[in-house]
């Protein structure tokens, strides 16, 4: 076990080394100067050579890299072109509406698919299955920012329960915080939520043509026992799989819905910054979404281990 | 009373006629054993018993178990009956235990549900019932994951299981079919004695009539859903009526005709393997550990004359399969060499490479996992044609598929249809036409009668007879079935843990075993007949 969760570590830190070389190298052939975005079309010549020499712009690009993942070791950034203000700051706030946003998103995602999916595999091609998976086909084809629009037109402009768009703040207090990030989750869980509950379906149908089924009936297990003693547990290894592969869906789902609910999000930071060719925003940003995804495929595989002691040596 | 009594019982799935009107009993403490061929039923029978039949059965008749009717009975009340009074050990070890549970947990849960006793009480009787089929109760053993343990010592745990709780009746459905022959004599002699030991009765299942006249008291057999014939052991076999019953017991000690010409061992060999070694890398135990290997296949040499027809015999896991797929150039040799035809196939390139592989084709234990289901047959048995291209055309090539199809005893009009549409003899049948088709030197069969009912293998080994002198082609046969090699070789090789420990002529090796692992092996495999004279004789 531990052996096992020493190799994926390792193979973690090999993925974000190899993430942080393409993400450098990309940005870097991409065309446009930062000083001249920062000082504008009529800038002379030598405030322009100034402001590179100030950046950092005439290293070599070896040592810009490793400047580059030095400084975010050490929580430095670098400064944004276009805010003149250290990056990390801007992303700071940022990542404290998304990263909530997208955890509530996964857990709701979770916590909706698996007895949803569940449920569905129980009454296999009974009504109650074949209405579920109808559901589920809906909820994969339904675009979120048009699903979205949908939610604030319901609970939003009709019924008054919740706020269209807009964030408050944490400062504000936790709940009127919590309350502005709820329908945005809902409608980036939907869809995810009905993949996971189709897989978790059809892996469990699946489990329970085993043999093992088949000894724990004989063992004398009612149905019902059987399914959630034994079924369950094996089911849900090709489930995690899919929601460790969801969670980059979900960070791409925060650009759009964010942008739909007027979030202070990272997503829509990135979305300015990449407007704006704030590059060294855009730079930092991104890594840090590709660490916390890579980070979210770590607690994946570990769950695999928890999960199947075949993987466990 | 009889303790199980099944009357009548009719059953259908889908519309199919599965069971007619099949009656049984079993009396306490008595073993009864059923036989048959796959797809009579007998298994299904088993499942009516315990009430476990598939989704969309329906099943008439009454079964009374202990005076109670169990058929139409509600499941709640039937799962206070299964496990504590009827249970049940499988076919298949290797998936009948749930991987993500250990054996522990999966032998007390029985017991828990059955006597609401607590987790440690329920441990503690776990542990005996794993101590006694042998696995031992200390806490390392029961902390074990299926995936641990071999194919043998998950069977013992899957009957820990079914005794845990002392049942009245224990269902063992083909407990040994996925075993070893020596492992198999092993579970047969625990099943025995368990049974003694706490009186129980043994509905046994089978398709294998040795060891069900070994351990019966009473047998059935059954054909299309129907008991044809059943009686006392001993009687019923030794004064068979039924024409169904009488071919059963002929088949399965069947011998195809012996060679007609006689072997020339003294040209030069067309295949001649020496020291040849493979082997695979084990997963590493800790971090900084040195990768450990295991050696499938170590230092075998061996040679195969023209038309010689060579058995190599071995249990799971001896490195037969290794050595057959190096044979068939599908792996790289490590250490040794092999020469076939006198050329190193695996230095020959080009034409010459083609014209190797089409001097050695291969037939495997499941033909129906090695044909693409939606290729017709004729394409099936032409596709190694392709080593031949170029070289003849396709008016030709369609000849050739036609002889091969009438060569293994199907007709011209068979190659239009697909894999799906025959039987497991008939799909035999084809990978051996498959084979024929670039008329080789040296077919290596492996496994090609294991799947396969005893009147079917019967046919099939008639078949191999047939072609080796007709055709004139020489046989590795590689197969676990000491009859089966018995019967269609000249020479045989015993492996075991990736050695040769005996070779020599079949027969010799065969009467005179020298070395003590190939005494084991004939030991472990009963005969129907020296069965029946021991039984007559106590």
């Amino acid at each position: 076990m531990l052996l096992y969760g020493i190799m994926r570590f390792a193979g973690l830190l090999a993925t974000l080394f190899a993430a942080s070389l393409v993400l450098f190298l990309i940005l870097e052939v991409i065309p446009g100067d930062p000083a001249e975005l920062m000082l504008g079309m009529n800038a002379q010549e030598d405030t322009l050579a100034a402001l590179r020499e100030q950046l950092g712009l005439n290293a070599p690009a070896f040592t810009r890299y490793i400047d580059w993942v030095t400084g975010m070791f050490s929580g430095d950034f670098g400064i944004s072109y276009t805010y003149s203000v250290p990056v990390s700051d801007l992303i700071g706030d940022r990542v404290l509406v998304s990263l909530p946003l997208a955890l509530i998103a996964l857990v709701l995602s979770t916590v909706i698919a698996i007895p949803v999916g569940v449920l569905s595999a129980k009454y296999r091609g009974k009504a109650l299955d074949t209405g579920i998976m109808a559901g589920a086909q809906i909820g994969i084809a339904i675009p979120n920012f048009w699903f979205a629009i949908l939610l604030v037109f319901v609970f939003s402009i009709t019924l008054r329960l919740l706020p269209s768009g807009g964030f408050p703040g944490w400062e504000a207090g936790v709940w009127p915080a919590l309350k502005s990030l709820i329908l945005p989750a809902v409608a980036l869980a939907l869809p995810q939520a009905a993949i996971l509950a189709r897989v978790m379906r059809s892996s469990l149908v699946e489990v329970l043509h085993e043999d093992y089924i088949r000894t724990a009936r004989a063992k004398g297990l009612s149905k019902r026992s059987t399914l959630w003693l034994h079924g369950v547990r094996n089911a849900l290894i090709p489930v995690l799989t899919i929601l460790g592969l969801q969670f980059s869906f979900l960070i791409a789902g925060t650009v759009i819905i964010e942008n739909v609910f007027y979030l202070p999000g990272l997503g829509r930071l990135i979305f300015q910054a990449i407007t704006q060719r704030d590059l060294i925003v855009v730079k930092s940003a991104v890594m840090l979404l590709v660490a916390s995804a890579v980070f979210v495929t770590f607690l994946v595989d570990l769950a695999y281990a928890a999960i199947d002691p075949r993987l466990r040596r | 009373m009889a303790l199980l009594q099944a009357t009548d019982l009719c059953l259908e799935i889908r519309q199919k006629q599965i069971l007619k009107n099949v009656s049984f009993s079993i009396e306490k403490g008595e073993v009864l054993g059923l036989v048959g061929e796959s797809g009579s039923g007998k298994s299904m029978s088993a499942l009516a018993a315990m009430q476990l039949l598939p989704e969309g059965a329906t099943l008439k008749g009454s079964i009374s178990f202990l005076g109670q009717e169990i058929v139409g009975l509600e499941d709640r009340k039937m799962n206070a009956i299964r496990g504590r009074d009827v249970s049940m050990v499988f076919q298949e070890p290797m998936t009948a235990l749930n991987p993500t549970k250990t054996i522990g947990e999966q032998v007390a849960e029985g017991i828990r549900l059955h006597t609401r006793v607590g987790w440690k009480e329920a441990y503690a009787e776990a542990g005996k019932a794993l101590e006694r089929v042998g696995l031992g109760s200390d806490r390392t053993t029961m902390h074990r994951f299926p995936h641990q343990l071999s194919g043998g010592q998950r069977q013992r745990v899957v009957i820990a299981i079914a005794i845990a709780c002392g049942p009245k009746l224990l269902i063992a459905d083909e407990p040994t079919t996925a075993l070893d022959v020596t492992i198999q004599a092993q579970i047969l002699t625990l099943l025995r004695d368990i049974v003694r030991e706490q009186d129980m009765a043994l509905l046994l299942i089978s398709h294998d009539l040795a060891v069900v006249a070994d351990m019966a008291d009473r047998v059935a057999i059954m054909k299309d859903g129907e008991i044809v014939e059943h009686g006392a052991t001993t009687s019923l076999f030794s004064n068979l009526k039924h024409p169904y019953s009488k071919k059963l017991v002929e088949a399965s000690s069947h011998c195809p005709p012996a060679r007609r010409k006689p072997l020339d061992l003294t040209r030069e060999p067309i295949l001649s393997v020496d020291e040849l070694v493979r082997s695979y890398p084990l997963p590493r135990r800790t971090f900084f550990e040195k990768r450990r290997r295991h050696t499938a296949v170590d230092h075998v040499s061996l040679r195969i004359a023209e038309h010689q027809s060579l058995g190599l015999v071995g249990e799971s896991g001896c490195g037969k399969s290794t050595l057959a797929r190096t044979l068939l150039g599908l792996e790289l040799p490590e250490k040794g060499s092999v020469s076939f035809l006198g050329k190193d196939p695996f230095k020959a390139g080009g034409h010459e490479r083609a014209e190797l592989r089409r001097g050695i084709q291969a037939v495997f234990q499941d033909p129906y996992g090695s044909f693409d289901p939606r290729h017709k047959v004729s394409r099936i048995i032409g596709e190694p044609l392709f080593l031949l291209r170029g070289e003849i055309s396709a008016k030709e090539a369609e000849k050739r598929v036609h002889t091969a199809l009438e060569s293994v005893g199907l007709t011209i009009s068979d190659g239009e249809k697909y894999p799906h549409e025959f039987s497991g003899g008939q799909r035999q049948r084809i990978a051996i036409a498959r084979a024929l088709v670039t008329e080789p030197k040296l077919i290596v069969a492996d496994e090609p009668v294991s799947a396969l009912d005893v009147s079917i293998r019967a046919q099939i080994l008639d078949l191999f007879a047939d072609l080796r002198d007709r055709l004139g082609v020489g046989y590795l046969f590689i197969s676990h079935d000491l009859s089966v090699v018995q019967a269609i070789t000249d020479h045989v090789i015993v492996m075991n843990s990736g050695v040769i420990v005996e070779e020599g002529p079949t027969e010799e090796v065969f009467a005179n075993p020298s070395h003590p692992y190939t005494r084991l092996l004939l030991s472990a495999v009963p005969k129907l007949e020296d069965v029946l004279k021991r039984r007559l004789n106590s």
